[in-house]
């Protein structure tokens, strides 16, 4: 089935779309497909259970806190010229002179948090809402990540520990 | 390294250039880096036609340049590494693996290409939480991959043989005799 010998392009113009060695091939992914979402779910939290705040990170330090019950933001030592607060938004400045930015807004009653604008050049990162227990929102170009945080529960997790 | 190969490989890279940032201005599929890739069809049709090492710059100079022009530099990270994994391993099961398909070829490299960008994205950026959508990657790596292999397996059955580097000798059977070479 898979014999060493080298194929050029008139081999190729020969072939037929569907070969007798694809059939293990996709059998195999397939089946590695499905063996990657049972070991995925069980770490899969879909509820807002137990969500108590937000970490703001910038480039994987973090930068600034937020909690739902005292609703109030807590910015780390270092990050006091990189973080503005207003009222329920948060911005996040990636350069000196403040010219690279993303604003998130935060939903207090439904526990969510969405970037509502962005300076970088995708833009993929706005209008990106997080409401559920683990979920987050990156912004490659300017090294953001908005993570929820919330209570493990009594569940194994072998996937984030 | 004949010029008219080194002529294609450029315009091929060029066109998967382009593809890869038109591809870009249109969001995500379903969760944050799904893409199909259609740039990878000229990469893979230019490894076929014209070798490995053309397929290999034509996918390098997508990566690198792709990059640089959307803005994103820090995406070569992950997809460059993953990349060139994902052709090599494409590569090998089309050229070696006698009873494989393009098709079949190609559904393997753009899975593992979404793999492995994702696994690359969790660690360069220390978001562990992205591993949950590393399975949904692979779905839609199989159906970029189905895609991109059509597109090829069809490119080489119907285009004309010159544009193949492909020449018939006087009792019209197959020569790959490229001139200049």
């Amino acid at each position: 089935m898979f014999r060493l010998i080298k194929k050029d392009a008139k081999d190729f113009k020969s072939d037929k779309p569907f070969l007798q060695a694809d059939i293990l091939i996709y059998s195999l992914i397939i089946l590695s497909v499905l063996l990657s979402f049972l070991l995925i779910f069980p770490s899969n939290r879909t509820s807002a259970y137990g969500i108590y705040g937000l970490d703001f990170y910038c480039g994987n330090e973090l930068a600034a806190t937020y909690r739902f019950a005292e609703r109030k933001f807590s910015i780390k030592n270092g990050f006091t010229d990189k973080v503005f607060i207003d009222e329920n938004k948060i911005t996040v400045y990636f350069n000196e002179n403040q010219t690279e930015y993303n604003v998130i807004e935060i939903d207090d009653e439904h526990k969510k948090a969405s970037v509502i604008y962005s300076t970088c050049a995708g833009h993929d990162c706005e209008q990106t809402t997080v409401s559920k227990n683990g979920g987050f929102i990156y912004c490659a170009p300017h090294k953001l990540k908005v993570v929820i945080c919330g209570d493990v529960g009594n569940y194994s997790d072998p996937v984030t520990g | 390294m004949s010029v008219k190969k080194i002529a294609l490989c450029g315009i091929l890279s060029a066109l998967a250039l382009i593809s890869f940032m038109i591809e870009n201005l249109f969001p995500p599929l379903l969760i944050p880096g799904g893409k199909i890739g259609v740039a990878n069809i000229f990469v893979i049709f230019a490894a076929l036609v014209l070798g490995f090492k053309y397929g290999l710059f034509a996918l390098t100079f997508k990566s690198v340049l792709g990059s640089v022009f959307i803005g994103n530099v820090s995406a070569i990270l992950y997809s460059l590494p993953a990349g060139i994994i994902s052709y090599v391993l494409q590569v090998a099961l089309i050229f070696y693996a006698k009873r494989v398909s393009i098709i079949a070829a190609s559904v393997v490299g753009g899975t593992v290409n979404s793999i492995l960008q994702g696994i690359t994205f969790c660690i360069v950026t220390a978001t562990r939480e992205y591993v949950v959508f590393i399975p949904y990657l692979a779905l839609i790596g199989i159906l970029g991959g189905a895609i991109v292999g059509t597109t090829v397996y069809l490119l080489i059955k119907f285009l004309p043989d010159r544009f193949l580097f492909i020449h018939r000798s006087e009792n019209n059977t197959f020569n790959n005799n490229i001139k200049g070479e």
